[in-house]
């Protein structure tokens, strides 16, 4: 029998045997939950997208009052909702019932609720405050009434920016951040299975009936293609999930979008094929299932530092650390899309941050599957770093 | 154990390309680990359709030797011979393994379980569909075919690992201590269903400590001790040129009746009865004298047993 047919039929099992598992159903559910709700949820509070400030006014108030708010308000990324209320006792109590955010009482000045005040209500709050300084101010100075608003809310000036800021860069933000988060979690998931399965096989001495038929590089092979295809279906089930939560709440996706997305799943895949062997050479080099979490731990440890990397090059993209990391490849699947998408990274850093992540998973494959093989039929014994690495 | 004719069902159930056959030979096999000898120079050959008993103390190479055939471990020096040309990987599909520490998936169905080691045998899907469901029925498992391995009894964890190395219809067998940890019956049913597979010309070779057993249901048996072959042959020969001991039993006698008669060794069997075993006596005199000294109650010439072939073969 080929070896490629061997491949075959050991990642069907794993596909077949892992997918009718209750653990992979409820990681998928909860990983998909996770993702739908950090889009729904923010969305649905407004903390996204249009903000509407619910403004009350009360008693007489500047003529031309209402076109500045809606200035304001457009400067915080928002829009008013202007009503006129009966009273200053009706608007406390609708302020105090969160149904108003500010208040803008005639001669008094501007009420905010003051306890647990939105930021973004806050900044409205004094924007409007000085507004109505400057109109009294005016009028105060004998300017016609009608020249007021004019003065107030004038048409800015153009703001140029130095470095081009891409369309939908907030969008991307948001792409790469959650992206970052589920490629993070998925390695270091799909790696955990990995072991454990190897772990489950060893433990289990089922591996020497297998490996009197298979050859110890097919099974590895078989094992890590099956469990990475599963995976693979997972991430992909998130990012449908997640697109289609983002277009269901009203966010607009960018036509980069799918660009950003299919980076992080080449990054994903990258990643995983990186780390998998090792994984695998990890399960093999421990004879029990408690032995596994010594030998997992410094391979965790790389992947959540190579994360935390990627939370430095979110916040600046064109930073030193930025242009390093994607050359680090234990470091690279977790970090190069935030570079990619949110930097500005010269045309050839891309192709040369996957050729040399190739590179190294090819060393590593060979040294980790030598490894493997090694170790796998090893039994009892602790297992040291020098026993796993030596050739 | 539902007992079917083999060799019809093979002739239905074997795949086809599988007729090669032939003595197995393992010849100079070596190997160390670190300073530690497992096999020095290991060579015996096993005919098929033979049950061979592969018999030594404990740590004496036999899981080795046995792993270096099934292609799981590499032997520093010397080959591993099937019909004559060097066993290949290609040849070992053909063979079936059960090593000592049994183990399955345990989380996988019964069925699925044993068509995917048939798949990884080369059966195709329909081959392996036909071959669970000959050796279910055939093991009287068919019952828990759906069941998984975890939620089954010892016995049929036992059953089950047996169908798992033979659903493939090997050529050869090779057990790692098949009989440990099996009750009587499963003890019976394991020692029927290899003598079956031999009457149907398959090569079994199994390793035990439990020697009665082996004496029992083995054509023929090797002792290796320190690596090395002691002593091989027919289990029938071994015992019949093994040397004969002479055992007498005799009531109401002076205790040292026997004096001068050779090795002797004896035991009191009731207050009023001696049991007395030689070695190199001849019978005629021993029984004057035992006549002459008492009543004879038991006269016997025993041919040796394998456990005492084995301890006079690894002996210090």
């Amino acid at each position: 029998m080929s070896s490629a047919s061997t491949i075959r039929l050991v990642a069907g099992r794993e596909v077949r045997e892992r997918g009718r598992s209750k653990a992979f159903w409820i990681g998928t559910c909860a990983l998909l939950f996770g993702v739908i709700a950090v889009i729904v949820v923010p969305a649905k509070l407004g903390q996204h997208g249009q903000r509407t400030f619910q403004v009350g006014t009360v008693g007489a108030v500047p003529g031309g009052l209402a076109s500045s708010v809606i200035s304001d308000a457009a400067a915080l990324g928002g829009r008013p909702d202007i009503r006129a209320i009966g009273s200053g006792t009706q608007a406390r109590a609708a302020l105090d019932a969160r149904i108003l955010d500010l208040v803008i009482d005639g001669q008094a000045g501007v009420l905010v609720r003051g306890e647990n005040t939105d930021q973004s209500v806050a900044d409205l709050a004094s924007l409007v405050a000085r507004d109505l300084a400057v109109q009294a101010r005016l009028q105060a100075a004998g300017l016609p009434a009608e020249r007021i608003p004019g003065l107030v809310s004038p048409v800015p000036a153009a703001v140029r920016s130095l470095i081009p800021v891409s369309p939908g860069n907030e969008t991307s933000k948001a792409i790469v951040a959650l992206g970052t988060i589920v490629l993070y979690l998925s390695v270091a998931a799909y790696g955990g299975w990995v072991t454990s399965g190897v772990l489950e096989e060893k433990s289990s001495r089922v591996v020497e009936v297998i490996l009197s038929a298979v050859r110890p590089r097919a099974l590895l092979a078989g094992k890590v293609i099956g469990i990475g295809l599963l995976g693979l279906g997972q991430f992909a089930a998130v990012i449908v999930a997640g697109m289609i939560a983002a277009i269901s709440v009203g966010r607009h996706l960018p036509p980069s979008a799918p660009g950003a997305i299919g980076l992080i799943v080449l990054w994903f895949l990258l990643g995983y094929a990186f780390y998998c062997s090792a994984f695998a050479a990890a399960g093999a080099a421990s004879s029990r299932q408690e032995g596994a979490p010594t030998v997992v731990g410094p391979l965790t440890g790389l992947i959540l530092l190579g994360y935390l990397a990627s939370l430095g090059v979110q916040s600046n993209p064109d930073g030193v650390l930025a242009r390093i990391t994607p050359f680090v490849p234990p470091l690279a699947p977790m970090v190069t899309p935030a570079r990619m998408l949110l930097g500005h990274a010269e045309p050839w850093e891309l192709p040369a941050s996957v050729a040399v992540m190739l590179v190294a998973t090819y060393g590593l494959v060979r040294l980790a599957g030598r490894a493997y093989s090694r170790n796998i039929l090893r039994f009892g014994g602790r297992v040291t770093l020098r026993g796993v690495l030596r050739p | 154990m539902v007992s079917v004719s083999l060799a019809a069902e093979r002739a239905g159930g074997c795949p086809p390309g599988r007729v090669r056959s032939g003595p197995l030979k393992l010849a100079g096999l070596r190997r160390r680990y670190g300073r530690t000898v497992a096999l020095d120079g290991l060579s015996f050959t096993v005919e098929p359709g033979r049950v061979f008993g592969f018999l030594g103390p404990n740590g004496d190479g036999k899981t080795t030797a046995m792993r270096i055939v099934m292609g799981i471990e590499r032997p520093d020096e010397g080959v591993v011979r099937w019909g004559g040309r060097v066993l290949t990987r290609a040849d070992r599909l053909a063979f079936a393994y059960m090593p000592e520490q049994r183990g399955l998936y345990s989380k996988m169905r019964v069925r699925d379980h044993l068509a995917y080691l048939a798949r990884l045998h080369g059966l195709t899907t329909g081959q392996a569909a036909a071959a669970c469901d000959r050796w279910l029925r055939r093991l009287g498992i068919g019952v828990i075919s759906y069941a998984r391995i975890e939620a089954l009894s010892h016995g049929n964890q036992q059953r089950v690992q047996l169908a798992a190395a033979l659903v493939h219809d090997p050529r050869v067998l090779v057990l790692d201590e098949p009989f440990s940890g099996l009750d009587p019956l499963g003890i019976k049913d394991m020692a029927e269903v290899l003598r079956e597979l031999a009457q149907a010309g398959v090569t079994v070779v199994f390793s035990s400590h439990q020697l009665d057993l082996v004496e029992d249901i083995c054509d023929e048996v090797v002792i290796i001790d320190r690596g090395t072959v002691v002593l091989q042959g027919a289990v029938r020969a071994l015992k019949q040129h093994g040397s004969a001991s002479l055992v007498l039993e005799v009531e109401g006698v002076e205790s040292d009746w026997y004096g001068g008669l050779g090795t002797a060794a004896a035991e009191r069997v009731d207050p009023n009865r001696v049991r007395v075993t030689f070695h190199d006596a001849d019978p005629q005199v021993v029984l004057d004298r035992a006549r002459a000294a008492g009543m004879v109650r038991r006269f016997a010439i025993q041919e040796p047993s394998l456990s005492e072939l084995f301890l006079q073969a690894v002996g210090p």
